[in-house]
């Protein structure tokens, strides 16, 4: 699925919903989203429609002088608020998430927004943030070409995160094929993400699924919704001494990370969430760490490095 | 502790008084003087009382819940002194136990250490001491030790557990809401009943029935000693006493601090007639009206916590909740566990050695059925048991002129040996470190707003019946029996305590601008003084030294 800002296309529908005819189409939706699509009918994917491609030249960044549009976004939010009424705003160009390079955290996504208005300012943000400096310098060093690639833009239910993590399906420092490494944390996963806390540090048998090794992080600040988006506050100490997933849930990430590999054929790398629903998988993409070379870390003193997982830039 | 002696700061002993050691060894440890709980001289049946059962119901709970902790006393100078100490490395933290005992506190008191209690209490009331033989005296004497003795072990069993469900729940509440102080953590807590508010609804009631009939009104217009004799003599006061007598037997069955010596207010009722005659010139102050409002608050606050918790994660609003209902438990326990084992059970016990006193004196072997209070349990026991009773006259009188010797005398507040000072890092800042500014006491603040009025200065409850309305009460420290004049003053100092004192807890409660904790309020300010209590600042102005 390999595609790069040449890739354009000038006709389909504006809005299209996960599992939807056309969701699973990167030109169209992106890749986050076209990878989510695909799975969404076999693992706990949040409900969610894509603002597509399609939309995005339409609208060149704004819905202001596009009423219509505007209306059917507003539409599609009011269908998916029947289910609650925060969602996510999340990027999906056609390039992101791709083999060669993730743009992790490149792309503005918004979380926790309510309200049709909000929605649309957070769709707008997420266009712009595409032609920003920072992604075309990105771009630039990963040899990716200076024109903007399309932004495609998710819309789905946000979680309401007990707890969150990442798990890889290989272990991305060492390179080892074996284990499963996840790493996990209280409230939503952005903390994480954003490499500002000591997670919890779990690594299983990927053959037995049995746990090999645990760490408890000191979890020190935790990601909370808050009118409008997110923020981190400190994790009360009781919390911190604890850990964030229970086995039951442990059992169920780490079946999660092999399913998704096999599915996938190669190793993944998977965004999870436990709210009052149960378990949901925010994002799988392929690993794009070149583990062969690294220098081989004794995983169990470092964290995951999350937020810059792209080391192939030479 | 053994290195006490060789590291730490001997303390000058007062001129004039001999040195109070019971045995050498005693000057080398750092004894306290605890004015809270013991602010008065000890009588020797006193001092029995609290080791016997106080000391021995610490010792009992530290042991259960393995604490590296230590507690002894001793009485200097006719005063109560105490030793608390740790073991320097027993940081293995408490026992399991604690945190069992303390996740299902409520349920423990209500269903299990208050029944407990009520049987024993039941007990004590139901003896019928007139009818008991000597011997059946020495049975009864020996029931009421025993169970004192089981009492204070369920009292600090249940305190310990009440205390580590506090630490719980401040801890909880400050991480979550940063910036916050203990204060707005209890007000959450604030506004459910307990025995104590119990007690001013009933005096309230009690005051609106007296309202009613215009001869009790005039009744207690009259000089305390005629209140009785006149109210008996109103046929119209017949529905009023009968109320008055069920009020006593309710509410008023304890003494006015932890002391088997002292009469209840039953006993006395004086206490009572100033409390309905403050309560008839105020009929603004029912605290009904007050008890509502402060609900009010206390659910609105409530709200305001969950609707901040709301998107938290689910095992912290669990956390919340559970830890809330426990704390709000502990805040009902905090009153009603000193009513029914600090007072109403000692009142009960108080009746045997009375019994006891009454008879001895009758023998001739005591001058008076009060001295009885200068003999210890053990003394009493070996009265009764003796053939013929031994004559216990001569040790009364040398043991009422220790008293009466130290009577003037304002023992120092720590004597032996200070322990060299702790290397450990300190949380708190402590007065120090408050640059000194003269005119003004600094203490905890305990409870918000400004209150200016005239200083009235007591140290026993009884003098603290001169409060007039609008003035500052000024106190060592203030036990439950002081709350009614809550409702009447404009400002609380008291020498002891923190924002979770039991004077810090009931002035909120009251809306009293309050400062505990300041040391020497009593010989800083004098009565007539108009001082200015900032309960936010913790501080204590004076404005007036006339």
């Amino acid at each position: 699925m390999r595609t790069d800002g040449s890739s354009v296309r000038s006709d389909g529908p504006a809005i299209v919903w996960l599992g939807q005819a056309g969701s699973t189409e990167p030109t169209l939706v992106g890749l986050k989203t076209a990878h989510l699509s695909d799975l969404a009918g076999a693992f706990p994917v949040p409900n969610g429609f894509c603002v597509t491609t399609v939309a995005y030249r339409t609208c060149r960044g704004s819905l202001a002088a596009h009423p219509g549009m505007a209306a059917a976004i507003t539409d599609a939010y009011q269908r998916l608020a029947q289910s609650g009424a925060e969602v996510a705003v999340r990027s999906s160009a056609v390039d992101e998430d791709g083999d060669a390079a993730s743009f992790a955290g490149q792309l503005t996504s918004t979380l926790n927004v309510e309200g049709s208005d909000a929605v649309i300012d957070a769709i707008e943000t997420t266009w712009r943030s595409g032609a920003s400096e920072a992604v075309m310098a990105y771009r630039r060093s990963h040899g990716l070409g200076t024109t903007p690639a399309p932004v495609a833009v998710l819309v789905q239910r946000q979680v309401r995160a007990d707890s969150s993590g990442v798990a890889f399906s290989i272990d991305p420092v060492s390179g080892d094929h074996c284990h499963i490494v996840v790493n996990a944390t209280w409230g939503l996963g952005e903390s994480l993400v954003n490499g500002s806390i000591e997670p919890d540090r779990l690594v299983a048998d990927k053959a037995t699924l049995a746990l090999v090794s645990e760490h408890l992080g000191a979890k020190e600040r935790m990601t909370i919704p808050t009118t409008g988006g997110v923020h981190d506050v400190t994790t009360p100490s009781f919390l911190r001494a604890r850990a964030a997933l229970t086995s039951v849930q442990r059992a169920a990430v780490f079946t999660l990370a092999r399913d998704l590999e096999v599915r996938h054929g190669r190793p993944v790398d998977v965004e999870f969430a436990f709210g009052p629903d149960g378990l949901s998988l925010l994002q799988c993409r392929p690993v794009t760490t070149d583990a062969r070379r690294s220098q081989p870390r004794d995983h169990d003193l470092v964290s995951l490095d999350l937020d810059g997982s792209v080391d192939d830039t030479a | 502790m053994a290195e006490h002696s060789v590291a730490g700061e001997r303390l000058p002993l007062p001129a004039g008084v001999p040195a109070p050691w019971l045995e050498q060894e005693d000057a080398d440890h750092h004894w306290t003087r605890d004015r809270v709980h013991a602010p008065h001289q000890m009588t020797v049946l006193d001092y029995d009382f609290w080791t016997r059962f106080i000391d021995n119901g610490i010792g009992y709970a530290s042991r259960l819940y393995s604490l590296s902790y230590h507690y002894r006393s001793r009485r200097f100078w006719t005063r109560y002194y105490y030793e608390e100490t740790e073991d320097g490395d027993g940081d293995h933290g408490p026992s399991p136990i604690l945190d069992t005992v303390a996740n299902e506190f409520g349920d423990r008191w209500t269903e299990a250490w208050l029944p407990e209690i009520v049987t024993f209490t039941d007990y004590l009331f139901g003896l019928d001491l007139d009818a008991a033989s000597d011997e059946e005296l020495v049975t009864y004497l020996d029931g009421a030790v025993r169970r004192l003795r089981r009492a204070w072990e369920v009292h600090f069993e249940s305190t310990f557990a009440s205390g580590h469900v506090w630490q719980r729940y401040l801890t909880l509440f400050t991480e979550l809401f940063e910036g916050t102080t203990d204060r707005d953590a209890a007000e959450l807590l604030v506004g459910f009943p307990n025995k104590t508010t119990a007690a001013g609804h009933a005096l309230w009631r009690l005051r609106d029935l007296a309202a009613s009939v215009p001869d009790v009104v005039a009744a207690f217009r009259l000089p305390d000693d005629d209140v009785l004799a006149a109210l008996t003599a109103t046929p119209a006061a017949v529905e009023f006493l009968d109320s008055f007598r069920a009020y006593l037997h309710d509410y008023c069955r304890r003494p006015p601090y932890v002391t088997i010596s002292e009469w209840s207010f039953a006993e006395e009722p004086r206490n009572v007639f100033s409390q309905l005659r403050d309560a008839l010139n105020h009929p603004e102050r029912d605290p009904e009206q007050h008890r509502t409002a402060l609900a009010r608050t206390r659910d609105e606050a409530i709200a305001t916590a969950r609707t901040a918790l709301a998107h938290h994660p689910a095992p912290v609003r669990e956390e919340f909740e559970r830890v809330l209902a426990l704390a709000q438990s502990a805040m009902r326990y905090k009153e009603d566990h000193a009513f029914y084992i600090d007072f109403q059970l000692t009142t009960a016990a108080r009746r045997v050695p009375v019994e006891i006193g009454k008879r001895m004196a009758a023998a001739g072997v005591l001058e008076a059925a009060d001295d009885v209070i200068h003999l210890s349990f053990d003394e009493l026991r070996s009265t009764l048991t003796s053939t013929p009773w031994p004559d216990r006259r001569a040790l009364v009188t040398d043991r009422k002129a220790e008293l009466s010797f130290h009577a003037s005398f304002e023992p120092p507040f720590e004597v032996g040996t200070k322990p060299p000072p702790d290397t450990r890092p300190v949380a708190t800042p402590t007065r120090a470190d408050h640059a000194a500014e003269p005119g003004v006491l600094r203490g905890t603040p305990a409870s918000a707003g400004m209150g200016r009025g005239r200083a009235r200065v007591v140290a026993l409850l009884d003098e603290a019946r001169d409060l007039r309305p609008g003035e500052v009460l000024v106190a060592p420290s203030t036990a439950q029996p002081w709350t009614p004049l809550f409702a009447t003053a404009a400002g609380l100092v008291t020498e002891t305590g923190g924002a979770l004192s039991h004077a810090a807890i009931v002035a909120r409660e009251y809306r009293l601008p309050a400062v505990t904790g300041v040391r020497n309020a009593l010989s800083s300010l004098r009565t007539g003084m108009l001082i200015e209590v900032d309960g936010d600042a913790g501080t204590v102005r004076i404005i007036d030294e006339n």
